[in-house]
C-alpha cells in the first residue's frame, strides 16, 4: 500500500466497509423501560441477582441471591410447584457459594435454567399446573443430573488423590473435595470424612476444625431461629 | 505488527476483542457472524468450556477484499475473560493490530472492567506495546439491561473510570441486541488500517 494515498485508502477503507456491514447500522435505540411482563413481578429482582452471578462468584451476590429466595419462598407460600423451584435454585446457590470458583460450571447453567423455567412458569398466563409440573420435572432432572456429575467429579478427585505419595501431598486440601451430595433432601451440603482412625494427623485437624465450624454455623441458627421466635 | 506480503499484495490484520468475562466479547463475534455471514462468507470457530465459556479464544476470519491492490484479510479474536486464563490472553494478543475494550456496565462489574483495562496494559507491555497507542475502542456494553431495571454504571462513570486518560472513541452498545456492535467493528477497523498506513511510512 503506498502511504501517499492516505486518504484514498482511508475512502477505499470505509467503501469496504460500506459493502460487508451496510451504509449505517440500523442502530436500534437503547429503549428506556419496556412492557416485559416480569417488570412488575416479584421475581424481578431475582433475575437482577442471577444476571449479576458470574464466574467471579461473590459471596455478596450470593448472599442476595440466598435472601431473595427466601423472601420469594415467603410469596409464594402457597404454591407447592414454585416452592420445589426455590428449593432448586437456593441449594444450587448455596452450593456455588460453598464452592466458588471450584464449582461445577453446570451449576451456573443450571441457575440459569432454573430460572428461566421459573419466570415462564410464573409469568405465561393461563398455563396449567400440569404444564408447570412439566417443566419442574425437566429441572429436577437436570438437577439429580448435576449431583450425580458432582459426586463422579468428586470420586475422581478422590482417586487421584489415593495415587499420591504422602510426601508430596498437598498440605491444605481444596475444599470442593470436601463437597458430596446428598440424595435427599434436595440440598447440596457438605460432609465430613467419619473414620478419623485412618486420617493423618493433618487430615485430622481439619476434619476437627470443620466440625468445630459446623457446630458454630448450627448454633448461630438456632440463635438465629430463636431471635426470630 | 499487521502481516504484510508484498510478493502476494496481502495484508492481514488482528483486531483482538478484550474485556471482563461474561461482559459480552464473544456475543459480538456471534452477532457480526450471524447478521453478514452470507456477505463475509466465513466460519466463526469458538472453543467452549462445559459451562459455554471462551476456553481459548473465538476466531472470525474475514476478507475485505482489495484495497490499492492488496488483499485485505481482517482476523477477530477474542480472547476467555476469566482471569485464570491470563496466559492464554497475553497469546493471542501476540501480533495485536487492534484491541475493542468490550466492558461490563453493569455496576456489579465496576471493579471487574478496570482490573481487565489493566490486565489489558500488562499483557500489551509484554509484546512491547502501549495502550495508548495501539488503536483502541472502548465498548459499553449491556446498556439493555436498563430496561430490565438491573442497575448500570452511567457512561460519564464509565468514560471517567476507564477512558479518563486512554480518550479514545467509545461507543454505548448491546451485543445481544446488536446495537453498534457493527459501529464499533467499523471504528476499530478504520483506525487499525490508517495505523497499519502509518506504519508502512
Amino acid at each position: 500500500m503506498n502511504s501517499q494515498n492516505d486518504r484514498t485508502v482511508a475512502g477505499e477503507v470505509e467503501d469496504r466497509l460500506k459493502d460487508l456491514f451496510g451504509e449505517s447500522e440500523e442502530s436500534p435505540a437503547i429503549a428506556g423501560k419496556s412492557d416485559s411482563p416480569e417488570e412488575d413481578s416479584p421475581i424481578r429482582k431475582l433475575k437482577s441477582t442471577i444476571l449479576s452471578i458470574d464466574w467471579e462468584i461473590s459471596d455478596d451476590v450470593l448472599d442476595k441471591l440466598i435472601k431473595e429466595i427466601g423472601g420469594l419462598e415467603n410469596t409464594y407460600k402457597d404454591d407447592k410447584n414454585l416452592l420445589v423451584f426455590f428449593q432448586l435454585l437456593d441449594s444450587v446457590g448455596k452450593y456455588v457459594k460453598s464452592t466458588k470458583a471450584n464449582a461445577h460450571p453446570g451449576a451456573i447453567r443450571l441457575l440459569n435454567s432454573v430460572y428461566n423455567s421459573l419466570e415462564i412458569v410464573i409469568l405465561s398466563k393461563g398455563i396449567t399446573t400440569a404444564e408447570k409440573r412439566k417443566i419442574l420435572h425437566v429441572q429436577v432432572e437436570q438437577f439429580k443430573k448435576l449431583k450425580e456429575k458432582i459426586a463422579l467429579r468428586k470420586a475422581e478427585m478422590a482417586k487421584k488423590k489415593e495415587v499420591i505419595p504422602p510426601e508430596i501431598k498437598p498440605a491444605i486440601e481444596e475444599k470442593e473435595e470436601d463437597v458430596v451430595v446428598q440424595v435427599e433432601p434436595e440440598v447440596i451440603t457438605e460432609k465430613l470424612p467419619a473414620d478419623i482412625s485412618r486420617m493423618t494427623p493433618q487430615e485430622t485437624v481439619a476434619y476437627v476444625l470443620a466440625e468445630v465450624k459446623q457446630l458454630i454455623r448450627a448454633e448461630f441458627k438456632a440463635l438465629r431461629d430463636e431471635l426470630k421466635l | 505488527m499487521s502481516f504484510i506480503n508484498f510478493k502476494k499484495k496481502e495484508v492481514q490484520v488482528k483486531v483482538v476483542y478484550y474485556g471482563p468475562g461474561r461482559g459480552g466479547k464473544t456475543t459480538n463475534l456471534e452477532y457480526i457472524y450471524s447478521n453478514f455471514k452470507d456477505r463475509i462468507k466465513t466460519e466463526i470457530v469458538a472453543i467452549k468450556t462445559q459451562g459455554d465459556r471462551t476456553l481459548f479464544f473465538d476466531f472470525l476470519p474475514f476478507d475485505m477484499g482489495k484495497i490499492k491492490g492488496y488483499d485485505v484479510k481482517v482476523q477477530l479474536y477474542t480472547v476467555p475473560g476469566q482471569v485464570k486464563y491470563d496466559a492464554t490472553r497475553e497469546l493471542v494478543l501476540r501480533g495485536v493490530d487492534g484491541v475493542v475494550f468490550v466492558a461490563d456496565s453493569m455496576e456489579a462489574r465496576r471493579q471487574q472492567n478496570l482490573q481487565s483495562l489493566k490486565n489489558l496494559q500488562e499483557n500489551l507491555a509484554i509484546h512491547k506495546k502501549s495502550i495508548f497507542k495501539i488503536p483502541l475502542v472502548l465498548q459499553y456494553n449491556k446498556r439493555d439491561l436498563a430496561e430490565q431495571d438491573i442497575p448500570l454504571l452511567s457512561v460519564e462513570t464509565l468514560e471517567k473510570g476507564l477512558n479518563s486518560k486512554l480518550k479514545v472513541p467509545f461507543f454505548e452498545a448491546s451485543a445481544v441486541v446488536g446495537t453498534n456492535v457493527v459501529h464499533t467493528l467499523k471504528k476499530i477497523i478504520s483506525m487499525t488500517m490508517a495505523s497499519v498506513e502509518n506504519q508502512l511510512k
